[in-house]
């Protein structure tokens, strides 16, 4: 028992030094891992031999893209378009914004999403004087749904696909229909519950004079940003190739973490970009957080303390699938909105694979189960994912600032909803899936 | 209209003319006002004169006064008024046609400006600009690209979004340019053989209301004896005195290392017309001392 009471005493502070910001991630991780080495609780080599590579590069690569792609001005470029086709409708700003942010969470960071589309949202939203508070947290939201719906769009769905070796491919076909019908749950439950704000102006001529003022103004400032179209078409190639690679991998055998990366050096190559620049804009934190964390739980699963989690709680619901499906599913959820999703994800790998051990459940449909509880789950608070907290801060920055309460008031519900829809589907699927 | 909604107008039309200056913003306020108008769902003859009324008092008092663009809502309004009686859909048809004119009228105006400045373009200038003119930025293109002029621009950085739009537009025209703080102006005065300047107004009290940093530059050009010429269409010029213009003061409490101090700040400066040497409207160059003060069109009904 010494043995495990060490590893269990230095997670539990790490969870709590991560879970209250008290450190950063990436120090409170790795110095965790350092206690234990100095312990003697494991050696350098096997504690190295812990971190999940295949995840990092791929991690790596997808960042390295965004970084090239953001440079190039893309991203301005599409959210004056989409601003532009809003027409400064309240709805259309909802259901728009929304859409396009589940849209490019399913393929890019949910940080960067946010960073990128949060902006926008507060300057048409406050220029045709709503309050954007509701906009901020439905993209939030819905940042995190979308990115719930691809191998690369969440980074608990990176682990899950890099660790047990699920495809692009099987990540799309199973979590689409969930991912759709809980971005139109959290659109829903956002316009019932707030449906005065989303009154059209067109009968308020002071209104429609001011968006169509702002929509000018947005133009304007967008025509100073230099766009070089070889370097943009260069890049959206590159992404483009790097899709294909994706879905191809069964045939191609090159895992997302080798065409992630591969791609990101050929456009660093490509497109003469100021390597030293670009490297600076990589979030090296959350890549030495992610290290220090499969190590933490690789010790952990070494010293059989996961087993006796697993055997303790998890296997104890027996062996009905859908009860394992569903306690799966409810407890990330759950877990996930008040903890981060990324430790609990790595935690819950090998509870799921001793849980799959005594009792088997087709179609992956576990996996999928921890997939969209970790990830729709980060929505519950507003600490439950990265995206929130950044939305948030963005919002404070403009004078708008969401607080915890208030965010939850929202949120909560919407997560609920999600994970009602999203459990009647897996039902479904085990219940007619061959 | 709320309060709150008027505040949020007037900070979205100052954040329009820091960027765009104040031609391009009657422009794009003349167009947007065309916009709304034609998006506008069908209402009853009264409500829609209010909403009207209503919108027309804030663009007249924004925060400061863009007084070409209160000049032409004004005209506007008096030619309206005739149809106030006929139904929402007629009302509306007329309120188009009349912007329209409007627009057309400014346009002609800021493309007399523009073909004047071009002319004052010399080979081997080197012009010191203010870079949210539209007039200033158009002739500095024009003499370029069509009269093939080989002159040199020194913007004054007065405003990171403000200029860069201005250092893009000739960058891409290949014009030469430097960027330099307004501060830092003394160490280039010996190169430098004009100073263009824009207006937001200019006012009957003989003051010129413009950018921030330019009564600096006004300054030092004129005691060097450096040619400053005023690019201005008439309808620039304004009914009421430079205190009236409802330049926009901010007063706050900063604090900097347990240091606290009271800091103002005002959105534009106050320029002396004595200290201008040439004054250039769509006319042409028009005499200083008789600067004809803006009358209303006579074709107005």
């Amino acid at each position: 028992m010494e043995s495990k009471f060490i590893p269990i005493f230095v997670f539990i502070a790490v969870y709590g030094l991560i879970s209250f910001e008290a450190l950063n991630k990436a120090v409170a991780a790795l110095l965790g891992v350092m206690v234990l080495l100095i312990l003697g609780v494991t050696d350098v080599h096997t504690a190295a031999g812990k971190i999940d590579f295949e995840t990092i590069m791929l991690l790596l690569g997808m960042m390295a893209m965004v970084v090239v792609l953001r440079k190039t001005g893309f991203f301005a470029m599409l959210s004056v378009k989409i601003t532009k086709l809003t027409g400064g409708s309240p709805l259309r700003i909802l259901v728009l914004f929304s859409l396009v942010t589940a849209v490019i969470s399913a393929f890019l960071d949910n940080v960067t999403t946010v960073l990128i589309m949060v902006p926008m949202v507060i300057e048409i939203t406050r220029g045709v004087g709503l309050n954007p508070k509701i906009y901020i947290i439905t993209q939030a939201m819905v940042s995190n749904v979308g990115g719930t719906a691809t191998l690369i769009g969440d980074p608990p769905n990176v682990i899950i696909g890099s660790k047990v070796g699920l495809t692009f491919n099987q990540f799309a076909a199973y979590l689409a229909l969930p991912v759709i019908a809980s971005l139109t749950g959290v659109l829903f439950y956002c316009w019932l519950t707030n449906r005065e704000r989303f009154r059209p102006i067109d009968t308020n001529l002071e209104k429609l004079f001011s968006v169509q003022l702002l929509l000018e103004k947005i133009q304007y400032d967008f025509l100073s940003i230099p766009i070089d179209k070889t370097f943009l078409f260069k890049s959206l190639g590159g992404i483009t190739v790097a899709l294909l690679l994706f879905v191809t991998q069964t045939i191609t055998g090159l895992t997302p973490g080798v065409t992630a990366l591969s791609v990101a050096m050929i456009l660093f190559v490509i497109t003469s970009v100021d390597v030293e620049e670009m490297l600076r804009e990589i979030d090296w934190s959350t890549l030495l957080f992610f290290s220090g964390l499969f190590m933490l739980v690789g010790i952990l699963e070494e010293k059989g303390v996961i087993e006796w989690i697993a055997r303790t709680i998890f296997l104890r619901i027996g062996h009905n699938p859908y009860a394992m499906v569903l306690t799966v599913l409810w407890v990330s959820g759950i877990v996930s909105g008040l903890i981060d999703n990324i430790p609990f994800t790595i935690t819950m790998i090998p509870i799921v694979r001793l849980m799959l051990e005594s009792q088997s459940v087709p179609h992956n449909l576990l996996w999928w189960a921890l997939s969209l509880g970790a990830c729709l789950g980060g929505n519950f608070t507003m600490i439950g994912a990265s995206a929130n907290i950044v939305s948030c801060g963005i919002a404070k920055k403009y004078g708008y600032a969401i607080t915890f309460f208030e965010y939850m008031r929202t949120s909560s519900i919407a997560t609920i909803i999600s994970l009602v829809l999203v459990s009647l589907i897996l039902m479904t699927f085990l219940l007619i899936l061959p | 209209m709320s309060s709150n909604e008027r505040e949020i107008l007037y900070i979205l039309i100052r954040e329009c003319e820091d960027v765009m200056g104040v031609s391009r913003t009657t422009l794009v306020a003349l167009q947007s006002y065309r916009q709304a108008l034609q998006k506008l769902k069908n209402t009853d003859n009264q409500a829609f004169t209010n909403l009207l009324v209503e919108l027309n008092t804030v663009i007249k008092n924004t925060e400061p006064k863009i007084i070409p663009l209160t000049h032409l809502i004004e005209e506007f309004e008096a030619e309206l008024q005739i149809y106030f009686k006929n139904p929402f859909e007629l009302i509306r048809d007329h309120a188009l046609k009349i912007l329209n004119q409007k627009l057309s009228r400014y346009e002609s105006f800021i493309q007399g400006v523009i073909d004047h400045g071009t002319q004052l373009i010399e080979e081997k200038d080197c012009i010191i600009a203010q870079p949210s003119s539209l007039a200033i930025r158009s002739a500095l293109k024009k003499a370029h690209s069509e009269l093939n002029r080989k002159f040199k621009v020194l913007i004054l950085d007065q405003n990171f979004m403000r200029i860069k739009q201005f250092v893009k537009e000739l960058s891409q025209e290949g014009v030469e340019l430097l960027v330099v703080p307004e501060y830092n102006l003394s160490h280039f005065l010996k190169t430098v053989t004009k100073l263009f300047i824009g207006a937001v107004s200019i006012t009957p009290d003989k003051k010129i209301i413009t950018t921030v940093g330019t009564a600096n530059a006004v300054g030092l050009c004129h005691l060097n004896q450096i040619p400053i010429y005023l690019l201005a269409n008439s309808l620039k010029f304004a009914h009421r005195i430079a205190s009236e213009q409802h330049i926009y003061k901010v007063e706050s409490q900063r604090a900097c290392n347990n240091f606290t101090y009271r800091h103002v700040t005002y959105s534009h400066d106050q320029v002396d017309l004595h200290l201008i040497d040439h004054v250039i409207t769509e006319q042409g160059e028009i005499v200083r001392t008789g600067t004809p003060f803006f009358k209303p069109d006579p074709t107005v009904g």
